[in-house]
C-alpha cells in the first residue's frame, strides 16, 4: 500500500491534514496529485467536476455508464454527511481551518494545500479497506488479462494504461530481484524495452511476465 | 506536467488544482513563514507562481509570529513565489467562525 494510493482512495472522504507549521485544514478531499497537492473543498464540486470532465472527453459515452460512476463516489459524500450530521449541518460542505494553537477558526468553500508544507494527514480507518480491495480487483483483472491473452503480448500491453492507477507492482516487486524472473523478464526483452519510460511502469511490467509464463 | 492539462481539474494524474476557476477572484494566500496575503488573482503557473493585483498583506504580531495584530498594509501587484506559497483560500464564502469541534 502506497500513501498516494491511499490519498487516492480517499478523495470524496473527510480528511484532516496538518501543516508543518501546525496549522489543521478539516474538510472532504477533493483532488490529490504526485506531489500531494491537493484541494479540499465541497463534494458538491467533486461531482460536478467529474461530469464535466466526462462529458467534454468522452461525450458518445452512454448515461448509463456515467450515472454508475457517480454512484461510486456516494460513499464519500455518504461519509462526509454523517460527520457532518454529527457536529454540524453545513459542516460537510465547508473547510475548517485552525490556527496553530487552535484559537482562531475560519470556514472556506475552498482551500489548495502545497504537498510540500503537509506534516501528515489523517483519515477514516476504512480507507485502509478500500485500498485492499482496489488492489485485490486490480489484480484479478490483471490474472484475468493474462490468462485471456496466452500468446497475443500486445494484449497486456494495451491494457496496462487502463490500470494506470494500479501501484501494486511494489507488492510482487519481488519477482525483479529472483533469478527467475531474471530469465524470463530477459526472455521477452520487448517488455523492457518498452516499460524502461518510467520505474514505475517497468516494475508493474516485470512482474507481469513470471506470471504470465507460470499460467 | 501541462499547464493546459490542468484546466479540466481531475484528480490522481497531473494538478491538484483548476486555478482558472479563481481568476480575477480574490484569494487568500498562506505563505511558508507564517505571511498571510489577500489579492486578485491574475495570473499563475504550473509551479503555482502566482501574479496577485491588489494585495493586502495582514499583519502579524511582531513578538508571537502566529498571532495576527489586526493590521494590514498594501502591497499592490505582487508575484507569490510557488515555493513558498502553503495553500490558496478562495476568499469567497470565507469568514472566521468560533470553535466548531468544541463539545
Amino acid at each position: 500500500m502506497l500513501p498516494l494510493s491511499l490519498m487516492r482512495a480517499a478523495v470524496g472522504q473527510p480528511i484532516m491534514v496538518e501543516m508543518k507549521s501546525g496549522e489543521t485544514y478539516n474538510g472532504v478531499l477533493l483532488a490529490v496529485d504526485a506531489y500531494m497537492n491537493m484541494t479540499l473543498g465541497d463534494p458538491q464540486l467533486l461531482a460536478e467536476q467529474q461530469v464535466a470532465t466526462r462529458g467534454a472527453q468522452e461525450k458518445s459515452e452512454d448515461a448509463a455508464e456515467s450515472s454508475k460512476d457517480l454512484s461510486r463516489e456516494q460513499p464519500g459524500q455518504e461519509g462526509a454527511e454523517r460527520l457532518s450530521a454529527a457536529i454540524e449541518p453545513d459542516r460537510s460542505r465547508r473547510v475548517i481551518c485552525a490556527s496553530k494553537d487552535a484559537d482562531k477558526f475560519v470556514s472556506a468553500r475552498e482551500v489548495y494545500i502545497r504537498g510540500n508544507t503537509i506534516k501528515y494527514v489523517r483519515m477514516d480507518d476504512s480507507m485502509v479497506e478500500v485500498v485492499k480491495e482496489t488492489f485485490a480487483k486490480q489484480q484479478q483483472q490483471r490474472a484475468a488479462a493474462n490468462l485471456s491473452s496466452e500468446n497475443q503480448y500486445g494484449q497486456p500491453r494495451s491494457n496496462q494504461p487502463q490500470r494506470g492507477g494500479f501501484r501494486g507492482g511494489r507488492g510482487t516487486g519481488g519477482w525483479r530481484g529472483s533469478p527467475s524472473s531474471r530469465g524470463a523478464g530477459a526472455g521477452s526483452g520487448s517488455y523492457r524495452g518498452r516499460g524502461g519510460g518510467s520505474g514505475r511502469m517497468d516494475a508493474a511490467a516485470v512482474s507481469v511476465v513470471p506470471q504470465h509464463d507460470r499460467s | 506536467m501541462k499547464a493546459a492539462g490542468a484546466a479540466t481539474g481531475g484528480s490522481g494524474r497531473g494538478q491538484a488544482l483548476d486555478l482558472s476557476r479563481h481568476m480575477d477572484k480574490r484569494v487568500h494566500v498562506k505563505l511558508v513563514g507564517g505571511r498571510q496575503v489577500a489579492g486578485t488573482l491574475k495570473g499563475y503557473d504550473q509551479l503555482v507562481n502566482l501574479v496577485l493585483d491588489e494585495t493586502v498583506e495582514y499583519m502579524r504580531d511582531p513578538s508571537d509570529p502566529y498571532k495576527e495584530s489586526g493590521l494590514s498594509r498594501p502591497l499592490g501587484l505582487i508575484v507569490a513565489r510557488g515555493t513558498s506559497v502553503m495553500s490558496i483560500i478562495s476568499a469567497d464564502g470565507m469568514e472566521e467562525i468560533s470553535n466548531p469541534f468544541k463539545t
